[in-house]
């Protein structure tokens, strides 16, 4: 075969190439097309020629880069994600509720990290599924959102009821070897130390009116700043309850447990007065007419004079 | 991991596509969808990148109907071939039944096809499963490209390549056209339910 005829045939092969999606084996003969003609001054036309190939070298470079870019997994559909939890989960008949919980690491395997956290998160709830759930939640969630998100919830289940002293030591050495693993420095130990500290209420129970709601300025989260009012759900002593429904996202996601907030004001039947108070707890309602909503503990810690 | 259930006689097995990156895993499904309607149970689902590139998995459900008294189901499931999905590859290999490994018969393909053998090997071997006891069939696929100027290996060059060791039924195919699709599966379900036989003796004599 001669040159051009040669010339004719890797290029055509090339564009062959290209239409089966195979871009690495194009850009190769493109490339190898590209030299030949280089070194063959003989060539009819060939400065347009060698243009032509090394606009097409730029256009299948382009599509390699786009193909290789990393990019985060797509949200697939509900249907999808059924299929995923059915289809990749293995039930062990000797663990109630194993298959939930399969069903959610399959999710997460398959890079559908929020629906999966959101169901780990449901299965905290359940005795033998609580420590599995929530290693997977900080497992996947240093993967997905990284360590200080992760770190967060860690510290908030340190104060969570649900899990015992045991429980959190299990977890505080497995969060551990998970930072240690991704090469993250995190100080766990000032974390568990700094949260079982709580801080003690100046307020004596006896004297305290009966609060009726309270008003208070959110001190962080997407409502940062906003002027917020509050039923009481019901008080014992220097501690009150609070109902909010899961709808206020926004204000469940301002409030965490460990937080103290000055300027709050009370209201009671014979009189408004303000001070600061410290937040105990915070944890959805498992059951019930105002399941999913939040149940938040709060302790009186001051009462402003005057 | 098939389900069977003595019971009320019904089996249910995975047959996943196993293969390089572009060799025709996806086009196998869709040909098997859209001509053997009457087998087909629902959707098939795929899930795949802008690029046309299997980014999960390809999933299709089929009803085989009564063999040897009992109500056989297959799940078909593609791999993601690209190299980088490997953990993908691995999550859609637990527990499968049956593998049809589909090689792309394009020269330059061949060393991506021992590659992705070498892979379905090693991730069988990370389930306990042997590549060389799993019922696995071959298939050759686009060998309708060669009419179009593409260099081809030949069958002989791909059985010495991938099927020296293996000795496994092999199928020269055309994902696009159809030929060879439709003899690679039926092939490897009789492996399957042979071997499913041996191991739960479920068939009525």
């Amino acid at each position: 075969m001669n040159f051009g005829a040669n010339i004719k045939t890797m290029l055509k092969e090339a564009e062959l190439y290209r239409s089966q999606g195979l871009l690495n084996e194009a850009l190769q003969q493109y490339k190898t097309v590209e030299s030949m003609i280089r070194e063959n001054e003989h060539v009819k036309n060939r400065d347009s020629l060698l243009q032509k190939i090394s606009n097409k070298i730029s256009m299948i470079k382009a599509e390699i880069e786009k193909f290789d870019k990393p990019s985060p997994p797509p949200k697939v559909s509900e249907k999808v994600q059924k299929l995923m939890r059915e289809m990749f989960s293995f039930d062990d008949p000797g663990i109630k509720g194993s298959a939930a919980l399969g069903g959610a690491i399959s999710l997460a395997e398959f890079g559908q990290y929020d629906q999966a956290i959101e169901e780990f998160a449901q299965l905290i709830d359940y005795k033998n599924l609580r420590m599995e759930a929530a290693k997977n939640i900080l497992k996947f969630g240093i993967k997905h959102q990284g360590a200080d998100p992760t770190v967060s919830r860690f510290e908030k289940w340190i104060s969570d009821t649900r899990f015992t002293p045991e429980d959190i030591a299990v977890l505080k050495h497995y969060l551990q070897d998970l930072l240690k693993h991704a090469g993250i420095e995190s100080d766990l130990d000032r974390i568990t130390a700094a949260a079982a500290i709580e801080p003690e209420s100046e307020v004596d129970d006896e004297d305290l009116l009966d609060i009726s709601a309270i008003h208070l300025k959110l001190p962080k989260g997407p409502q940062k700043n906003d002027k917020i009012e509050l039923d009481v759900n019901f008080q014992h002593g220097n501690q009150i309850n609070l109902i909010v429904s899961q709808k206020e996202k926004g204000i469940i996601e301002s409030l965490d447990t460990g937080d103290l907030i000055n300027g709050v004001t009370f209201y009671s039947p014979v009189a408004i007065f303000s001070g600061t108070v410290h937040v105990m707890s915070k944890k959805p309602i498992g059951a019930g007419p105002k399941r999913g909503d939040f149940s938040i503990n709060l302790k009186i810690i001051r009462i402003e004079a005057g | 991991m098939a389900v069977i259930n003595l019971k009320n006689r019904e089996i249910e097995c995975k047959i996943v596509y196993y293969g390089p990156g572009r060799c025709g895993k996806t086009t196998n499904l869709q040909y098997i969808h859209k001509t053997f309607r009457k087998q087909v149970t629902g959707d098939m689902v795929s899930i795949d990148t802008d690029g046309d590139r299997t980014l999960f998995f390809d999933f299709l459900p089929l009803g085989l109907g009564k063999i040897k008294g009992c109500d056989v189901k297959v799940q078909l499931y593609t791999v993601p071939g690209q190299v980088q999905y490997r953990s993908t590859r691995e999550l859609v290999l637990k527990g499968v039944d049956g593998v049809i490994f589909v090689a792309d018969s394009l020269k330059v393909r061949r060393e991506k096809n021992m590659m992705s053998l070498k892979d379905l090997h090693e991730n069988l071997k990370k389930m306990n499963m042997n590549i060389m006891k799993i019922p696995l069939v071959l298939q050759y696929n686009k060998r309708d490209l060669e009419s179009k100027g593409f260099p081809l290996m030949s069958i002989e060059q791909m059985e010495r390549d991938l099927n020296r060791q293996l000795k496994v039924p092999h199928f020269s195919a055309s994902a696009f056209t159809g030929e060879g699709v439709g003899g690679t599966l039926t092939e490897c379900m009789k492996l399957t339910l042979k071997h499913l036989q041996k191991e739960f003796q479920w068939a009525q004599a």
